[in-house]
Parts: C-alpha cells; sequence; structure tokens
C-alpha cells in the first residue's frame, strides 16, 4: 500500500492544480506535461534497444491529421485527436515492415529522415496543408480556455504513463527487455521479434501522434517549422536521459525538472537557459549515466534495508 | 518416425561448407551425441535446426511436420529448444526471470504459471540464487541458466552445446545427473560435447562429424575405436 501513496497525491495534486495555480504555472505544467508524454514514448521504443528519432515525426503527422481533418472536413476537435492517434500509428505500422529491420545507428538516421521527409511532403502540398505557411485553425480546442486544456492534456499525459505501467508490468516487459538485451536469446526463447518491435512502434508513434493533435489543438496554428521542430525530438530524449530511462519514474523526473529548470533559466537570462540546459545534460550523461532516479531510489531502499536491520 | 530428421541439410559461409549434405535422426526416447573436432560444425547443426540460422538445402522434419521455413520462435514454441555454447544470459533480468522468458514465449504461459514453473525449474536445477543479477552468478549458474530457460520451453527436443565446458569435475557430474533426469521426461536430446566421460557416460549413440559431414556412428564404445575418428581427432591436435 505504502509505495501507492505518493503517486495518488501527485495524481491528486495535478488534478487541483487549476484551482491552486495562476494560469502562468498552469501554461508551464501543461507544456510540461506534454514533453513527459512524448518522453516516455521515445523511452518505451528504446526498451526494445531502438533508438528513434522519429519522435517530432509522429508528433507532426498527428499534428497535421487532426489539424486538417477539423478544418477540411469540419470534424470535432476532441475526435480528431483520435484521428491524429490513428493517423500516425497507420502510418509507423507500414513504415515499421521496413526500418524495423535495421538495427542501431541505421535504425536512428532512418527515423530521423522519415522526419525530415513527412515535413517536405507537407510543405510540397501546400492546397492540403498551406505549404510552409501552415494552417491556421478558425477555433483552438474548448475555446482556448486554459483550464479545459490543461486537463485534456492531463488525461492524455496520464494514459501514456498508464501505457508505459503495463509495458513494465506485463509479459510485453519480458519481451522488449529480452530484445533488447540479445535477440538471439529472444528468439530462441520463441519471441516473435518483428511482432513486438512493431507493436511497440505502433503504440509509441501513436502516442506521438495523439500529442502533436492535443498540441495544435491547443494553438489552433500548425506549420512544418514549429511542428516538426528539433524540440518535440531532443527535449523529451534529454529529458528521459536526466531522469533515467528504461522506466515510468525517470521520464516523470526528468520531465518536471528540465521543464521548470528551463521556466526559471528562461526569465533570468533569455536564450542563455538553452547554455545551462545544454550543460545539465552533460553532466547528468557523463556523470549519472543511470540518470538521477536510479540513484535516489537506491538510496531510499538502502535506507529502508539499514532501519530494517537496525530493529532486527 | 523418429522425433527429429535432417535430410541432405547444408549450410555454407562464403566458400565454406561448414554443414554438408548431413542426414541423421533422433529418437523419441534417445540421447544423441554429436561429437567432433573443432569447427567440424557441431553449433552450426544446431543452429540449422533450432532456425538461429537457414539452411541453404535439405529440410528438416520435426514430429511429423516440415520445419525447414519456419523462423526460429515458431521452432521454440514447438518444441525445439537449445542453449548456446558460449551463454547469452538476459544482463538486465534476474537468474529466475531469464528462466520465465522460456516459460512465457517458448510455452506460452501466463505470468504467474510461468513464475511458478520456472521456480520449479531452479529447485530441479539446484539453482539458488534465482533473485540475483545475471552478473553475479558463476559459470556453473550461467550454465543452469541456459538449460532452464530452454526447459521451460518446455521442449520435446533439447540440444545441448558443451554445457559441460569450463566446469570442473564435481559441477560436470552434477549437471550429467540433472540432465539425465531430464530424458526421463519424454524430451529427446542431442548433446554436443567435447569431454569424451560426458558423452560416454550419456548417450545412447553418437555420430561423428568431420567438416561438416559424418564420418562415423554408432556406439560411443565402438565410435571411439575406429581408425577414422582418431585420425581426424589427431588430425586437430597437429
Ligand atoms: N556465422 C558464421 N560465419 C562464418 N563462418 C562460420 C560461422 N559459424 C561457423 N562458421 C564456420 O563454420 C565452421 C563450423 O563451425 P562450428 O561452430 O559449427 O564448429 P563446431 O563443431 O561447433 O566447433 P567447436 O567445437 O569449436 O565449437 C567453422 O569453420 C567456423 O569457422
Ligand atoms: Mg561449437
Amino acid at each position: 500500500m505504502k509505495k501507492y501513496i505518493l503517486p495518488i497525491l501527485l495524481v491528486i495534486l495535478s488534478v487541483i492544480l487549476p484551482f491552486i495555480a495562476g494560469t502562468y504555472l498552469l501554461h508551464i505544467f501543461t507544456s510540461i506535461l506534454v514533453f513527459l508524454a512524448l518522453s516516455l514514448s521515445w523511452d518505451m521504443m528504446l526498451r526494445t534497444g531502438q533508438l528513434s528519432f522519429g519522435t517530432a515525426g509522429f508528433f507532426g503527422l498527428g499534428a497535421y491529421a487532426s489539424a486538417l481533418i477539423v478544418v477540411k472536413l469540419g470534424f470535432d476537435p476532441i475526435l480528431s485527436l483520435l484521428v491524429g492517434a490513428i493517423f500516425s500509428g497507420v502510418i509507423a505500422f507500414f513504415l515499421g515492415f521496413v526500418v524495423l529491420r535495421l538495427r542501431e545507428i541505421y535504425f536512428a538516421i532512418t527515423t530521423l529522415a522519415l522526419t525530415h521527409v513527412f515535413s517536405v511532403v507537407i510543405r510540397n502540398l501546400p492546397e492540403l496543408t498551406g505549404g510552409s505557411s501552415g494552417t491556421i485553425l478558425s477555433n483552438a480546442i474548448f475555446n482556448g480556455d486554459p483550464i479545459k486544456i490543461y486537463y485534456m492534456i492531463l488525461i492524455i499525459t496520464l494514459t501514456v504513463i498508464g501505457i508505459s505501467e503495463i509495458f513494465k508490468r506485463t509479459r510485453i516487459h519480458f519481451a522488449i527487455n529480452s530484445i533488447r538485451n540479445d535477440e538471439t536469446t529472444a528468439k530462441s526463447s520463441g519471441i516473435n521479434v518483428f511482432k513486438y518491435l512493431l507493436f511497440v512502434f505502433v503504440v509509441t508513434s501513436a502516442i506521438q501522434g495523439l500529442v502533436g493533435a492535443a498540441y495544435v489543438q491547443q494553438y489552433a496554428f500548425v506549420n512544418p517549422e514549429s511542428t516538426f521542430s528539433l524540440n518535440f525530438l531532443l527535449l523529451p530524449i534529454a529529458m528521459a536521459l536526466v531522469g533515467g530511462i528504461y522506466s515510468t519514474n525517470g521520464p516523470i523526473i526528468g520531465a518536471f525538472l528540465l521543464g521548470l529548470i528551463a521556466e526559471y533559466l528562461k526569465l533570468q537570462m533569455p536564450y542563455g537557459h538553452l547554455i545551462v540546459y545544454g550543460l545539465i545534460i552533460v553532466f547528468v550523461v557523463l556523470f549519472m549515466p543511470q540518470g538521477i532516479y536510479k540513484p535516489i531510489k537506491n538510496t531510499v531502499i538502502g535506507i529502508g534495508k539499514t532501519g530494517g536491520d537496525i530493529n532486527a | 518416425m523418429p522425433r527429429l530428421k535432417a535430410d541432405k541439410i547444408l549450410r555454407r559461409f562464403g566458400g565454406l561448407i561448414a554443414v554438408n549434405n548431413l542426414s541423421f535422426t533422433v529418437g523419441k526416447d534417445e540421447i544423441l551425441g554429436i561429437i567432433g573436432p573443432n569447427g567440424a560444425g557441431k553449433t552450426t547443426v544446431i543452429n540449422l535446426i533450432a532456425g538461429t540460422l537457414p539452411v541453404n538445402k535439405g529440410s528438416i522434419t520435426f514430429r511429423d511436420e516440415d520445419i525447414t521455413k519456419y523462423p526460429a520462435h515458431i521452432r521454440t514454441q514447438k518444441g525445439v529448444a537449445r542453449t548456446f555454447q558460449i551463454v547469452r544470459p538476459l544482463k538486465d533480468f534476474t537468474a529466475l526471470e531469464n528462466i520465465m522468458v522460456g516459460a512465457l514465449f517458448g510455452k506460452g504461459n501466463k505470468l504467474n504459471e510461468a513464475r511458478k514453473k520456472s521456480l520449479e525449474i531452479c529447485e530441479l536445477l539446484k539453482l539458488k540464487n534465482v533473485n540475483k543479477n545475471v552478473d553475479e552468478l558463476t559459470v556453473l549458474e550461467l550454465k543452469k541458466i541456459e538449460l532452464g530457460r530452454a526447459l521451460a520451453s518446455d521442449p520435446k527436443l533439447l540440444f545441448l552445446d558443451e554445457i559441460m565446458a569450463g566446469l570442473n569435475s564435481e559441477e560436470t557430474w552434477e549437471l550429467i545427473e540433472i540432465v539425465k533426469g531430464v530424458q526421463k521426461t519424454d524430451i529427446s536430446i542431442c548433446v554436443v560435447e567435447h569431454i569424451m566421460k560426458v558423452v560416454k557416460e550419456l548417450t545412447d549413440r553418437v555420430i561423428v562429424l568431420d567438416r561438416g559431414q559424418i564420418i562415423a556412428q554408432g556406439p560411443y564404445s565402438e565410435v571411439s575405436q575406429q581408425q577414422n575418428v582418431i585420425a581426424a581427432y589427431l588430425g586437430e591436435e597437429e
């Protein structure tokens, strides 16, 4: 029971946040939750051993699918979020048959290239997408109400956290961990390696599409430069690395830590924050390669154990 | 019908023919030994039958089914299991979890069934440190994990690739007894071994490979006397 207290408290806190925080703080938290969901989705793919640089690509695809279906076909914006998720998932499914044959650096570079290809295709379909200048939606979702938008993103992020935990607690964990450790052993143990890679690739891409859709509906504007931006690739990776990869808690801690530090630094020295940001990442990767979550966890468990010994 | 029938299987690596038109069978209640000098093609034979590598030619029939075209994971699910000559533990898992992987995916067990069955296997293998990470384990324990993972998939045919190598005499006897116990549970076994006392102790019949071909077969006591077999091994020592 005890280990559920902290998560439950945090969920309660996040639910009542709009009643205790002002608009500015709420905006920061909304943005952190967006990056948190992306960070977790990237980490889930990494758990299979595949380093994806396609996060921004599927984020952008979802954003465009959602925006265009609202603008061109008059879809309900809330429903369009699902369309964004499904669109990215379906594209990932078909691309998966090719890119998931690749490994390591070849997979990483190809997913990065795909991001670029998506953006070029969209730039070159001006009638449909508005080309490089993008498309403006007539209205932001929930008429731009920041509280409702916060709850929308919160629900999405909690769902992603739930998916990540399912990935950790079921046979999926055994499959993808085995694949990352040793594909030959995995196969010889009866694991359908390609099936699991495809499954994880589709799920994580769909998450990225969903988050992209929510993002674009929030701002009522989409263009290639801002949606296929490196921000949606590098920040989530940095958050997972700083917090600790292969876990749910790592990206959560990393997202809040880096998210809050970035906001604070932005106020202290506009643009200078990126330098400090980079330094933190370099420091953590060099000196705490496991991220900060595991050492904290081990210390806490260690203290608990010592206490037990004294009692015994 | 024998449990396994390999018919004229062939495998090339570039210009080298590692397994050359090889045919053999494994019977239902049999422990077959596969012996031969270094580089004879023993491990490659296991790779071909377990599906780790595809054959270039020939066919493999397992329990009356042609499995030649099946990928490795399907063959495992159908009941062909193997250990690796150089152990390949899953390093982010504990000993128990390593074994559970076989039960979960080879056999298709649910999580709690897999845990229960894997604990039973650990008991059978006398594997104690089940919750230790693999980097804390001894050579013997790592070999037991290889064997345990294979057993957890509930195989009908089990290939053991030099599982005794690197063990001391006491440990070797411990594993020999375990393997004998396993054979009684309706699992056909193929042992690849360099240690002749193991071959003598365990096998009903051996095939001797040299350059990917069978140069002799029969009970170990007979085969070990044959001139060409002795010559093949002597050739190795030069
Ligand atoms: N993946 C591979 N690529 C290229 N050549 C290989 C490969 N695997 C094996 N070989 C070659 O095929 C031949 C047979 O190798 P194999 O490993 O099957 O021999 P072995 O009988 O198991 O030997 P050992 O007793 O040393 O384990 C050797 O000449 C080896 O170099
Ligand atoms: Mg070998």
